[in-house]
């Protein structure tokens, strides 16, 4: 039973309906008399704002009906349609919809009111509010599109958006560079995506390209289909949302301004691989190899991403590479064929990471632009309401209960020690002490200790209200977003996992108390071993530390980004230049410059056939009739 | 009282023309007054031509004043398309007289006649009834070029096609007589009956008749080898009136085409091997005509006969069933948009005397002008048939429309032609974007026509959203 509402339409039309007005007043005005900046900021917070309050709508209207009819959809129009294919531009409203469109509208919006203050004095602030909303509105797209089609608009569009705003500052070439990254290696997991799309059409599609129907119609796949069509899309997933071997271009992307790095971690752009996946988890569920893969890589990347986030000396890579960790845990949950875990992770996640974020954009604002955390230090006394926010959004990241992330993190750890993944299960528990460690290591350098630039620190002060005011909103949710889904060992009634269940194929695996309690306790032990050693380590003031073999290694990354450059760019831009020297000019240009010559000798001798007089054109009518006459009457016969 | 309705926008458009006609005889209005009342008028038959279909329900081609007339969703779309070009015309040329002084007050009446007379053709269904619509139209558009008395150039140009369209105009009544001694009627029903009950090929006057009609059909679309005059004419003509005739013109002329062709089914088997040659030629000539001109004017003629091509293989292709006639109403609209658009940013563009013309003279507009150089760009690719616009969808229902009725080889060459047009398309935009400005552009301030062009320019996008089926 689908609901069909009208008002549906809307939630991604007026942010993008804003980042067009904001365009068009920003274009009109850039080179004559600016428009303020405080129109900009409200005009820009409309849209993403009135889409969180209809999101509202669109969940309270869901919960209003029974379990299995909740289903909103509107069409608002046929995109296209050729022969099989044929695709309306529809939205869908379900229950894993829904909650994706809370959080991303809730968070999105205060990023967007976050943004008022710490973009003040900026040149181009219409420019970057009008790319907010039309990455917000992308994201909005993605998520309620019916259909991987209407979907993989969405996609693009926060790739776009993602490469606009990531070289936003592009005064600075390394800002555009990694743009260009960015927006290259998602363009490498797109080719994933389109390909795993129209293998999935052509096993399924032609009764309907819409979830519904697909879900339908899933049992029909082939299962090397299957197989091909999930590890395709997953492909893509690992381009958006920063999995091994294309999460490259996330920690490169903190050359945007922060509350863009917010936005790209928190509510948009990386949530997307893990959305999608769940979103096509009818076909997950089929293909158990796939989900292997998904599970392992994530795990692995989860690993990989920690161990770089032991070393980093910028506040902000640090933050990204604890994302691409968080999104290793996510990918293992549904790898794992637990969904909700996994979705429960993204909701929370996305309460204290963009709360994390937004700290240390305070932090970084307080100390004019100052990003390095050797260079800080101190801090707590001068910003006491960051360092608060911060310290509660690090609890929530480390995994420290009773915070957001302490339950969905245990959840995901849970399902895969309960369907069998032991080894899974004891990375994940390893990396959940490293995270404690990376995490307090940041917040101990930072906030505590004595100041390693004194004059920084004097200049230091906290940040405006509107700066801060969304950080307590933040800080709130990253302490209760967890409770929504509480297990039943807590005394819960897994409310999340209930609520998404129409929306999603997934078993839950019944492990037992003994094996709940044993994940539980593995997880805090990590916690506190973690925190321990990052106490022991940084409490006290201590200097840049100057790394030596593995820790080395590990600092420079494994040298994974001077690999690729080796392996990949420097063969490609090879190649490139062979053609372009060798084959170029002799086997494409000779030809087409000589055709090109040729044809315009032949045109010239055509100019002459304008005579210009009337009795030649007459003559060419009575020539072209009897020519005409002769061959008709010889048809004739 | 279902026929009356049925040519309420005939009427509305003849009725506008009068009106200007006596207003202009009493000077109380002045030229800006008559321009606005010109453009006015244009709207309404417009939204006239909109509406009327929908208060009275006409099946596909039902036939009106005794098969004088046919009209359906066909033709209503084709008037939809004279009107919107009348309207747009009308607004350049509202500009282009603020630049050029040789005003005539009953310049906008010619051109509500003319498009009486273009009407009149699309619903046409009697032989007679053609010609006296198509000299309506032809008489009107004559005057037209030649308003400007001082001009030599303009009254040479009003000669040449009004002898060649005399001379044409003579094969369509000679070909009237031919049909009228093989069928004995010349309404476009009794045709048909008389080539199902006798055949086609077995009548010769039926043969030599529609030859003959053929030719003078080719020759006011400009198809090769009687395509000659267009170069010239349109370089003669007044700028808003080219790019009226480009486009209104040949909106007509085609429905014509397809009326008659859509006669009967052997008929028209009869004409499509010829056509297929001649629709080759026509865009090849053209391509090779426009390569060579220097001046936009005559390059936009030239490329006028390649469009013409286009449109021929849509009428080769066109099957016995309305539907088809989609794929060539739909590249009539995305062609006139484009086309005109390109007319209407000249016509202010041009200055005194249309004294920028040339390709060096729009070097470097894109920095002068940026908007106006973006949308010209806009109207160029859509011409040239690059995706997202009109003109690439036309020709993609055109081809497709080739290919699906199994004329493989013309689909080909079609997409070769559209290839070797890009030539002359890009080299107005090198010449916008990468040559350096030489002279000042000083144009006076004026409003309606770039607002015309912007219009355009979104309509080339808005038009490629139309579904067709094909």
């Amino acid at each position: 039973m689908v609901h069909n509402v009208s008002y549906l339409g809307f939630i991604p039309l007026l942010p993008l309906a804003g980042a067009l007005i904001l365009g068009l007043m920003y274009l009109a005005t850039c080179q004559g008399k600016q428009i303020s900046e405080r129109l900009y900021g409200i005009l820009g917070c409309i849209g993403p704002v009135l889409s969180f309050f209809m999101a509202l709508r669109v969940f309270f209207s869901l919960r209003g009906l029974p379990e299995q009819e909740r289903f909103l959809s509107h069409v608002a129009y046929t995109w296209f349609s050729t022969g099989e294919l044929d695709i309306p531009m529809g939205f869908l409203a379900d229950p894993l919809s829904a909650i994706m469109l809370l959080f991303v509208t809730f968070v999105g919006s205060l990023i967007h009111i976050y943004s008022i203050g710490y973009m003040k004095g900026d040149a181009r602030y219409g420019k970057f509010f009008a790319y907010l909303n039309l990455f917000l509105g992308s994201m909005l797209i993605l998520v309620l599109g019916d259909g991987p089609v209407v979907m993989f608009v969405g996609w693009e569009g926060v790739g776009l958006c993602s490469y606009l705003l990531i070289g936003f500052w592009s005064d600075d070439r390394s800002n555009v560079m990694a743009g260009n990254k960015a927006f290259i290696v998602n363009r490498i997991g797109d080719l994933g995506f389109v390909l795993g799309m129209g293998f999935l059409f052509w096993g399924i599609g032609a009764d309907g390209f819409d979830y519904l129907s697909l879900k339908a119609n899933a049992q029909n796949l082939t299962a090397p289909v299957g197989l091909v069509v999930c590890l395709l899309l997953f492909v893509g997933a690992t381009g958006k949302s920063a999995q091994i071997p294309l999460y490259v271009w996330l920690p490169d992307a903190m050359a945007g301004p922060t509350p863009v790095s917010a936005l790209i971690h928190a509510a948009t752009m990386v949530t997307a691989g893990v959305y999608m996946v769940a979103r096509f988890s009818f076909l997950y569920a089929h293909v158990p190899a796939a989900g292997e893969i998904v599970a392992w890589i994530g795990m692995l990347t989860a690993l990989l991403a920690a161990i770089f986030g032991m070393y980093q000396d910028d506040i902000k890579k640090i933050l990204a590479y604890s994302t691409v960790s968080q999104l290793g845990y996510m990918f293992a949950g549904v790898g794992v064929a637990a969904y909700s875990a996994g979705i429960f992770h993204v909701f929370t996640h996305a309460f204290f990471k963009a709360l994390l974020f937004l700290a240390a954009g305070s932090v970084i604002i307080a100390l004019h632009h100052e990003q390095n955390i050797w260079k800080m230090g101190g801090l707590r006394s001068k910003l006491p309401t960051t360092y608060k926010t911060m310290l509660i959004g690090g609890l929530a990241l480390a995994g420290c209960p009773p915070f957001a992330g302490f339950f969905s993190k245990d959840e995901i750890l849970y399902s895969a020690l309960a369907s069998g993944h032991v080894l899974i299960w004891m990375i994940g528990v390893v990396v959940a002490g490293m995270t404690a460690y990376y995490t307090f290591r940041m917040i101990f350098v930072v906030f505590h200790g004595t100041p390693r630039d004194q004059e920084a620190f004097d200049h230091a002060h906290e940040s405006p209200k509107v700066m801060t005011v969304p950080l307590v909103i933040l800080a709130i949710g990253s302490v209760f977003a967890g409770f929504y889904n509480l297990p039943a060992i807590f005394g819960g009634h897994q409310k999340f996992s209930h609520w998404l269940a129409p929306s999603l194929v997934e078993h839950h695996p019944h492990g037992g108390v003994g094996l709940e309690i044993l994940a539980v306790a593995a997880s805090v032990v990590a916690f506190v071993i973690g925190v321990s050693i990052a106490y022991r380590k940084f409490s006290v003031p201590v200097a840049e530390p100057v790394y030596k073999g593995f820790n080395k290694f590990g600092y420079h990354k494994f040298y994974v980004d001077e690999l690729y450059h080796t392996v990949i760019v420097r063969p490609y831009q090879f190649i490139g230049k062979a053609i372009s020297r060798a084959i170029e000019p002799f086997v494409i240009d000779a030809p087409v410059q000589a055709s090109g010559w040729l044809y315009r000798m032949f045109g010239l001798a055509f100019k002459v056939f304008q005579a210009g007089y009337v009795k030649v054109y007459a003559i060419y009518m009575v020539i072209g009739l009897s020519v005409l006459s002769l061959l008709v009457s010889q048809s004739l016969n | 009282m279902q026929d009356i309705m049925a040519i309420l926008p005939l009427l509305a458009t003849c009725a506008g023309a009068i009106l200007i006609m006596l207003v202009a005889a009493f000077e109380t209005f002045r030229r800006e007054g008559i321009s606005i009342l010109g453009i006015g008028l244009f709207a309404f038959a417009f939204f006239v031509q909109l509406t009327v279909e929908n208060s009275s329900p006409i099946m596909p081609y039902s036939a009106i004043f005794n098969g004088m007339l046919v009209t359906s969703t066909f033709t209503k779309a084709a008037g939809l398309i004279i009107l919107a070009c009348g309207f747009f015309s009308a607004i350049a040329a509202q500009t282009y007289f603020t630049q050029n002084r040789w005003f005539v007050l009953e310049y906008y009446c010619m051109m509500l006649f003319a498009a009486c007379g273009m009407i009149l053709m699309t619903m046409a269904a009697e032989l007679i009834t053609v010609f006296v619509a198509l000299e309506i139209m032809s008489l009107a558009i004559y005057t037209l070029i030649g308003c400007d008395r001082r001009s030599v150039i303009r009254s040479e140009a009003v000669l040449k096609y009004l002898m060649l369209g005399a001379f044409a105009g003579a094969f369509f009544v000679m070909g009237s007589v031919f049909i009228y001694a093989g069928a004995g009627s010349t309404r476009f029903v009794d045709i048909a009956r008389a080539v199902s009950e006798g055949g086609f090929i077995a009548n010769p006057a039926l043969v030599g008749g529609s030859l003959l009609i053929m030719v003078a059909l080719l020759f006011k679309a400009a198809a090769f080898p009687f395509h000659a005059w267009v170069v010239d004419v349109y370089d003669g003509a007044p700028m808003p009136v080219t790019g009226f005739m480009a486009t209104a013109v040949k909106t007509a002329v085609f429905c014509v085409f397809a009326n008659v062709l859509l006669i009967n089914t052997e008929l028209r088997d009869g004409w499509v091997g010829y056509l297929f040659w001649i629709s080759v030629l026509t865009m090849f000539v053209g391509n090779l005509i426009a390569i060579g001109q220097n001046n936009l004017k005559r390059m936009l003629a030239a490329s006028g006969i390649v469009h013409s091509g286009y449109l021929i293989i849509g009428l080769v292709a066109i099957g016995s069933d309305t539907v088809s006639n989609g794929a060539v109403i739909f590249y009539l609209a995305a062609y006139a948009a484009s086309t005109l658009g390109i007319f209407v940013a000249l016509s202010y563009l041009g200055g005194e005397d249309e004294k920028r013309i040339r390709f060096d003279d729009f070097n470097g507009l894109a920095r002068v002008r940026p908007y106006s150089a973006a949308c010209i760009t806009i109207f160029l690719l859509s011409m040239a048939g690059i995706p997202p616009t009109a003109g690439f969808m036309g020709k993609f229902y055109i081809i497709a429309g080739a290919f699906k009725h199994g004329f493989v080889a013309l689909g080909v060459l079609g997409i070769i032609s559209s290839i070797l047009s890009v030539w002359y398309y890009l080299r107005l935009i090198i010449s916008m974007y990468f040559r350096e400005p030489q002279e000042e552009f000083g144009v006076s301030e004026m409003t309606l026509a770039p607002l015309g062009t912007f219009a355009l320019a979104a309509a080339v996008f808005a038009i490629s959203f139309i579904p067709v089926v094909i």
